[in-house]
């Protein structure tokens, strides 16, 4: 089930209806408004998924071609390298924010003297 | 000569069954996607199931009450916990089940960070089959887990309010009129005793299948 849910996903019909949806506002993925079976809330979150990865195959970023695209577990593993590396990224910055810019050396707090 | 043409004929008719079934299978959830209902046939015969309705849902939960009640208070049945610590007893570790799980995910995920990095055909073989494998064990892991625990009070509640679902979501068509369904069988026990085992087992796989994630 899984398996062709994300089939339907990636395919260029279902994938050009949501860019379609997302872009417009007005088109219908599903016949109902509200009320989404589980279902349809998961392949909703591949829809997002497999356009992301296209957009990261359109910007040419490392490791991502067709391939990877249509091979489930190779998705996956893409998938996991690039959620590393942005948790990765969020460290550095963090660790990055608590030096002083200017100077290169941690901030201080001033307090007012007795 | 001529038997390797049969075998080829054989084969190419079986890639091309695979084929239609994978699409028939493909067609069935597109549908299911797009409107929340599933049509399908048993014996010539027709029928769907669809989203429960506010009420039904209310009367699920009022079933889930009434039936977890009655197996707390019944006297042979257990919680998961408690068959977890009978099965400690007798030597079998569910707990360590869970952490072998873990372990088994987490070098999975050290292959697939390997993988992501490869464009190497035979690499990316050699890690997709390792992959593949340490995946059998999970789920081999995973499904002895659940038979062990499959006579505990909360596998025994999902089993009876998935049935109750079944029942309630299970529709024919109208016979004299068009576009409208009604319930299969008047009673849930009527449903319970049904000897139709291919009707039944097909209710549930599609009703999990729009109620919860799934089967997926």
């Amino acid at each position: 089930m899984d398996k062709l849910l994300r089939k339907l996903a990636r395919s260029h019909q279902w994938q050009s209806l949501y860019v379609r949806c997302k872009d417009i506002g007005t088109l219908k993925l599903f016949n109902n408004d509200s009320d989404l079976s589980e279902t349809q809330r998961h392949f909703l979150m591949w829809l997002e998924i497999y356009n992301s990865l296209y957009m990261d195959l359109h910007m040419e970023e490392d490791f991502i071609s067709e391939e990877v695209i249509e091979d489930d577990i190779r998705c996956e593993a893409y998938l996991l390298y690039k959620s590393k590396k942005k948790s990765m990224r969020k460290n550095e910055k963090k660790s990055n924010r608590r030096i002083d810019n200017t100077h290169g050396i941690p901030s201080v707090i001033f307090k007012e003297g007795k | 000569m001529e038997e390797k043409k049969k075998l080829s004929k054989k084969e190419l008719a079986q890639k091309l069954l695979k084929t239609i079934n994978e699409l028939d299978m493909g067609n069935e959830v597109e549908r299911k996607i797009k409107d929340n209902k599933i049509v399908f046939k048993v014996a010539g015969k027709l029928y769907r199931v669809r989203r429960p309705t506010y009420e039904e849902q209310m009367k699920s939960e009022k079933f889930r009450r009434t039936k977890y009640v009655e197996l707390v208070n019944d006297k042979s049945m257990l919680f998961r916990k408690q068959w977890t610590a009978k099965y400690k007893e007798k030597g079998i570790d569910l707990d360590k089940m869970d952490v072998d799980i873990a372990t088994l995910q987490n070098k999975i995920e050290s292959i697939m960070l390997r993988l992501a990095k490869t464009q190497n055909e035979k690499d990316v073989k050699r890690l997709r089959d390792e992959i593949v494998q340490l995946r059998t064990e999970q789920a081999r892991i995973s499904v002895e887990k659940t038979d062990l625990l499959s006579y505990s009070i909360e596998d025994q509640l999902m089993i009876a309010v998935n049935s109750y679902y079944a029942y309630l979501l299970l529709e024919k068509p109208k016979e004299d009129k068009d576009n409208e369904w009604s319930r299969v069988f008047d009673k849930y026990e009527d449903f319970t005793n049904s000897q139709d085992t291919d009707l039944i087992n097909k209710t549930y796989r599609y009703v999990s299948d729009l109620i919860y994630t799934t089967s997926i």
